[in-house]
């Protein structure tokens, strides 16, 4: 296997831009990629892109549409989809292609425009479909289901809605620090304990929005690498986790799940997690800062446990310690998170991947996370499917 | 078993067959699931199966979970559902929860009725129950399944706790 690096990294920023299609974001998002690493369109040799489902028949073939939109070279594009995961799941294809020897260098691209509001049924009226069930038979949304996940925690382990508030609170702070984040203001717990409640005990600064944005990744093999002028960051590990039998997790889009699990919450994450680690030669303790899916506010907290970085019920205390800024012991989304970028979800990863490659690149700025040597970046998994990517330099 | 006709005491229809069968006790209702004869993994939805590893997939016989349960979890859910959801005009903030029926070994979410939001508790025996969903353009009730609290011993309309379940 050929060792592999980012060589380029560039995004669209979120947000919300009625006047522009996705092909505008990706292209852009490309472009911006591709001039980091000081290469030309011309001489990429193959791409990965997710795709994403609201945008009729051309954002089914998301990476096409947008090779179009540069200039068709006639090079294979795989489309991804893969839910939340989409992103860095097509980071870890673009990374095989790679790795395997077949090309010496792959672009990964990541576009989503998404819908506002409350996340709906995205399929045809079908009882078969457990999906349209949740939400015809129940009206449970997104964040209900976050929420009761939110307050077994509670019973569980203690948690308060203090906490919640507080991790709001974190990400506010780093994404302040962030000229590309789109959120910009510190919130105080008063404030985010203040706001609407969506779904009890879960409030609404403590779920993230649902934004438009791209990102794109170009990696390249370590060979390759020495003929370009930039910092190359080191893929370390990749994974891409499915769930276990027994998890207790009671997922989106289902109406049932074992009542006392015998696998591990957010199992696809865990088993994503556990794969990157293994590649990377790696464990939890290694890790010098985090991206997580900060979809809300019990994501922040649960995904520090399901990623090993604490033990479970720890992830309220490490929080209100203070070792999750940045200057702490494991600054946890130092880029201020879906909380201060909103979520496009499949761009959401590779997001992650760039701010990985601009923390290790040290060109993070105020929010620099001195000395960071490792950085881990984990998606959601809303169906069953989630996926990881580590980077060291 | 799943029926579409109109039991003793259950007013209208369900919107969609097969979720749950009346209990012919007043509107009590049962969630119907199945139950793997090979792996004896519990489904609900019947259809909606996860297997164990290396289960051959089946037979899947149908069954029916216990009537009550325990409230393990519940959010309060402050804004209109969006779409297909058959959303009332006059949207009131809802209980949802997550009801455990050991029995079965599963967990499940429903809207919680017949309870004040204020008392809702993690640890209370809730029963299951036909209610209306939305009124169609006939006139006819468009029913699914929810939870609400088991009545104290004594008022009638509960389907006691000593019922087991058939999956």
């Amino acid at each position: 296997m050929e060792e592999v690096v980012v060589v380029g990294i560039g995004a669209h920023p979120w947000g919300k831009f009625p006047e522009k299609n996705f092909i505008d974001l990706g292209a852009e998002a490309v472009r911006n990629a591709l001039a980091d690493a000081g290469v030309s369109w011309t001489d990429v040799p193959a791409a990965v892109s997710g795709i994403y489902v609201w945008g009729g028949t051309d954002a089914l073939n998301a990476g096409s549409a947008i090779a179009g939109r540069l200039g068709e070279t006639g090079i294979p594009i795989l489309n991804v989809f893969n839910m939340c995961a989409t992103a860095t799941s097509a980071f870890r294809s673009a990374y095989h292609v790679v790795a395997s020897g077949e090309q010496d260098m792959c672009l990964a691209i990541g576009v989503d425009v998404s819908p506002p509001g409350f996340f709906g049924f995205m399929g045809k009226p079908d009882p078969a479909d457990t999906d349209y069930l949740r939400f015809r038979m129940v009206g449970v949304t997104n964040p209900a289901y976050w929420a009761m996940e939110a307050r077994k925690r509670m019973e569980e382990h203690g948690t308060t809605e203090r906490h919640f508030a507080l991790a709001k609170v974190a990400c506010s702070k780093h994404g302040s620090l962030n000229p590309d984040a789109l959120y910009k203001r510190v919130y105080t717990e008063e404030e985010v304990l203040a706001s609407p409640l969506v779904c009890d005990p879960l409030r609404l600064f403590e779920i993230c929005a649902t934004r438009d944005g791209a990102a794109a990744v170009l990696l390249c093999s370590a060979k390759k690498a020495k003929e370009l002028t930039g910092k190359p960051v080191r893929v370390a590990g990749v994974g891409l986790g499915s769930s276990l039998y027994g998890d207790p997790t009671l997922r989106l889009g289902t109406l049932a799940a074992p009542a006392v699990g015998s696998a591990p919450l957010l199992s696809e994450s865990y088993t994503s997690a556990q794969m990157a680690y293994k590649m990377a030669g790696i464990g939890p303790e290694d890790v010098d800062f985090v991206e997580v899916p900060d979809n809300s506010s019990w994501h922040y907290l649960q995904y520090l446990e399901t990623l090993g970085l604490c033990e479970p019920g720890e992830a309220d205390k490490l929080l209100e310690s203070g070792e999750t800024m940045i200057g702490g012991r494991l600054p946890v989304c130092p880029s201020g998170g879906a909380s201060s970028y909103g979520e496009a979800i499949s761009a959401q990863g590779l997001l992650q991947i760039c701010e990985l490659v601009t923390q290790l690149r040290g060109d993070a700025g105020a929010r620099q996370v001195e000395g960071a040597r490792v950085g881990l970046a984990q998606t959601y998994g809303q169906l069953g499917n989630s996926s990881t990517a580590i980077l060291a330099r | 078993m799943p029926t579409t006709t109109t039991a003793p005491g259950v007013k209208g229809l369900p919107e969609v067959e097969g979720l749950f069968a009346p209990t012919g006790d007043g509107d009590g209702v049962r969630l119907c699931v199945g139950r793997c004869a090979e792996c004896g993994a519990v489904f609900f939805p019947s259809h909606a199966q996860l297997h164990v590893p290396n289960c051959s997939g089946g037979p899947v016989e149908e069954g029916l979970m216990a009537p009550t349960g325990t409230l393990v979890s519940y959010t309060i859910q402050h804004y209109t559902p969006p779409d297909p959801y058959p959303t009332p005009t006059d949207w009131e903030p809802v209980g949802i929860g997550t009801v455990v029926f050991a029995e079965q070994g599963l967990q499940v979410p429903g809207q919680l009725t017949g309870i004040d939001l204020d008392d809702l508790r993690v640890g209370i025996t809730v029963e299951t129950a036909a209610a209306t969903l939305y009124v169609d353009e006939d006139g006819v009730e468009r029913q699914t399944y929810k939870f609400r609290p088991v009545p104290p011993a004594g008022s009638t309309g509960s389907t006691g706790s000593n019922e087991t379940g058939a999956a």
